[in-house]
């Protein structure tokens, strides 16, 4: 009898010493899910979050590079207005001669392309100003009633990116919002052929539609720069949240090396003693006295 | 008769009383070690007395009876608890594969492969018109639906494994029986001279104890020394030398040849973790993952029909369409989803078929792609819980709005819990059963220098005796010499 109980005592702490050194041999508390359910929930429900944040940084970062690109275009395209309207108003005064006028129109052609070429401009293998259409070459010259302008290929949809459970953001705001709404292209062309034809008044006249497209890029350029810094700041949100989670996941799943190679040594102990009583107790026999 | 020939046969009986004290105590020390043996005393009694002039003496001593030491309280409870024991055992060693199924421990779980089919849908939001996102999204969902396929198979193994050890059980309780029936025989016919088969008992209860293992039981004694066995639904399994055993039809259980199944009567000891394992749990855990993959199909599909692909067609559909009723899975019965789903053909090698648009299918179109990443997060889908119980007669279902990932999870934590619960009850149990094995040990088991000292007793007494016969024999021989 009391060697089945000595049997059974052992038995028990043998078990404890192997839980223990799975523990400690893998390094997480959290082996299987009779272990600790709730402890197990957590930690799913915590990875879920890391893997959708991680979606969401993705997002950020390709929404970063559309907008930067983006910011570019448009300072780019807004410079070229600026110098529009530097000829614009000197060649407005009505002491220049036709053939000034002349060479100041075939320079105001090449800004009209310049603009354009910006305009088609491209991430990876995407035109960001096409809308949808992100294949197909936003802008291309025509010639509408005798003026050169630009032909606009895409559609009126926006791309967005997702940044956040219900939070998406226009990162690809259409071309033809951007740039044709504004009517550069028209007003660079009319400047052209008013050059040409040496029409001052026509020239001065585009002056005030030149200013104000580049206004409304002034616009289009602020809101990519606020963009951006929303962009920028949830990102950093998200950079927190991530290294709050991680260490919350640790927390839950990570074994505490120290308090487990303690507890080895105690169970150790205990169960070195058990058997040094055992094996005492079982050389008691009255054999021995008889 | 008196006088000296009276002492001697006091001390012939002395010695012969003493010798079968002897046998009994070496009886014990040889079955120091037999499984489930109760040690036995001999009962000396001192012998009728004569009387002579107005004097009583008694004339020696005999042995009544060699009795066991039993106690059948004790005896009984132990027979109980191994019911529990081994019912909590069996469960553990089979819930143990149901947790390797759902370990959420490691990356390869099926939450982690819902996550990973979530961010491959992001990355085809986040550049609609590339391919190679495309091509990634499909190999994710090809391993979201090899991991339902191969779950909802693991289950359904385990159930069938449930029925092969159901078979071979059913072959140790009928061996069981008919072993009791025997013994029962036995004892009947070797205790009809009035004596106790003490030997015999042992045995009976040895093999009782074992059927108690495999299957809840109840004994009760017949004054003639047989039990009578029952289930502790009321099957009568022995009576006397008869027996009645089962026989197991695929998911029946018959009894006593009769073609009924009575599956739901038999209760405790292993029987009860097979069956319950069968009937309740694995079917319960195969509806739910049935209805979490039903759930994926049902919504992932509705949404991507109505979308556009790079070439603008719509109508695709992303895992293959349910069946028409009553064919399962369908529209209204999740059952058999997890083994069902799969890509369909619409999209299976064909990534630019992938409706991520949602008004042209244009290259920035995204917008069919986000409705589809919010059901993610979305926690107004509707999801049926299933309970069974009673071994599959009672099968209820609750619809609770949850997201996914949500419904997974408590499923995970509940088997957790289950298994928690079932290593606790075992501990627990097993413990108990413990106890009572020593409290059983501390009445019939055999406690080697008890014997010892006993034994010495018995050889003085026999030594004794042996001198009383030489005294008596010298008195005698001093009457011889008087002539």
């Amino acid at each position: 009898m009391m060697s089945q109980v000595m049997e059974d005592r052992i038995q028990r702490l043998s078990e404890h010493l192997m839980n223990l050194n799975e523990k400690i041999a893998s390094g997480k508390v959290l082996n299987r899910p009779s272990g600790n359910p709730t402890a197990l929930v957590d930690s799913m429900t915590i990875k879920t979050s890391l893997s959708q944040i991680e979606q969401y940084q993705e997002g950020i970062q390709t929404g970063v590079s559309w907008l930067n690109l983006r910011e570019s275009a448009l300072t780019n395209i807004e410079e070229v207005v600026a110098r529009a309207i530097e000829i614009g108003t000197q060649m407005g005064s009505d002491n220049q001669s036709a053939d000034t006028r002349a060479s100041a129109a075939t320079e105001v052609g090449q800004l009209l392309e310049e603009a354009i070429a910006q305009a088609n401009v491209e991430l990876g293998d995407n035109y960001i100003f096409a809308g949808y259409r992100l294949k197909t070459t936003p802008f291309t010259a025509t010639v509408v009633g005798g003026i050169e302008t630009a032909e606009y290929h895409g559609d009126t949809n926006d791309f967005q990116l997702q940044i956040g459970k219900d939070d998406a953001v226009v990162v690809g705001r259409n071309g033809q919002t951007t740039l044709m709404d504004s009517n550069l292209f028209t007003a660079l062309g009319t400047l052209k052929k008013a050059l040409e034809d040496n029409d001052g008044a026509a020239i001065r006249q585009q002056l005030d539609q030149l200013k104000s497209a580049r206004d409304y890029l002034d616009n289009e350029i602020a809101d990519t720069g606020a963009k951006g810094n929303r962009l920028d700041l949830k990102g950093a949100v998200w950079s927190s949240l991530t290294i709050d989670l991680k260490e919350r996941l640790s927390d839950v799943e990570d074994a505490d090396l120290t308090e487990m190679i303690t507890e080895l040594k105690q169970k150790e102990l205990a169960y070195q003693v058990a058997m040094m009583s055992s094996v005492r107790l079982s050389e008691l026999s009255i054999l021995n006295y008889l | 008769m008196s006088g000296i020939t009276a002492v001697l046969n006091t001390a012939r009986n002395a010695l012969l009383a003493q010798q079968v004290a002897m046998e009994v105590s070496s009886q014990n020390i040889a079955n120091v070690n037999t499984l489930g043996y109760s040690r036995q005393r001999a009962l000396l009694e001192s012998r009728a007395t004569q009387t002579a002039a107005r004097i009583k003496v008694g004339y020696g001593v005999g042995v009544d009876s060699v009795y066991q030491y039993v106690d059948e309280y004790t005896e009984r409870a132990i027979q109980t608890k191994t019911s529990a024991f081994e019912d909590y055992d069996a469960r553990a060693s089979v819930l143990s594969h149901l947790e390797a199924i759902f370990n959420e421990t490691t990356d390869q779980g099926l939450s982690s492969v819902m996550n990973q089919f979530w961010t491959a849908w992001q990355d085809v939001a986040n550049n609609p018109g590339s391919l190679p996102e495309r091509t990634a999204l499909i190999e994710k969902a090809q391993i979201l639906v090899k991991q339902f396929n191969s779950m909802s198979s693991d289950l359904n193994q385990i159930r069938q494994s449930m029925n092969t050890n159901i078979q071979s059980t059913i072959a140790e309780i009928n061996t069981a029986i008919e072993g009791l029936a025997e013994l029962n025989e036995k004892i009947v016919y070797a205790e009809s001279d009035g004596t106790t088969a003490n030997d015999l008992r042992d045995q009976r209860r040895v093999v009782l104890k074992d059927l108690s293992s495999l299957v809840g039981v109840t004994a009760l004694e017949d004054p003639n020394g047989s039990i009578k066995v029952l289930t502790t639904d009321g099957l009568l399994l022995v009576d006397g030398n008869e027996s009645w055993g089962f026989e197991q039809d695929h998911d029946e259980i018959y009894y006593n040849h009769v073609q009924a199944d009575v599956s739901r009567r038999i209760h405790g000891g292993k029987m009860e973790a097979w069956l319950d394992l069968r009937d309740e749990t694995v079917p319960q855990y195969l509806a739910n993952l049935d209805e979490l993959a039903g759930t994926f199909i049902a919504e992932v599909n509705a949404l991507h029909t109505t979308g556009y692909d790079l070439s603008g067609g719509t109508g695709n559909t992303f895992f293959e369409d349910f069946l028409a009723a009553p064919l399962t899975p369908h529209p209204g019965d999740y059952s058999q989803a997890a083994a069902y789903i799969r890509l369909s053909d619409d999209i299976l090698n064909h990534p630019e078929a992938i409706a991520a648009g949602g008004t042209t299918g244009d290259p920035g179109d995204s917008e069919m792609a986000l409705q589809i990443l919010a059901l993610q997060t979305d926690d107004t889908v509707q999801i049926r819980k299933w309970v069974i119980e009673d071994r599959g007669a009672t099968r209820s279902s609750s619809l609770q709005a949850k997201t996914m990932d949500d419904y997974y999870r408590s499923l995970t934590g509940e088997l957790g819990i289950l298994i928690g619960e079932n290593i606790q009850n075992g501990a627990f149990a097993e413990t108990a059963l413990q106890n009572l094995d020593t409290i059983r040990e501390s009445v019939s088991g055999v406690n080697l220098d008890e014997e010892m000292t006993e034994l010495i007793k018995i050889q003085r007494a026999y030594e004794a005796a042996g001198k009383l016969v030489s005294i008596a024999d010298e008195m005698l021989q001093t009457l011889l010499e008087i002539r």
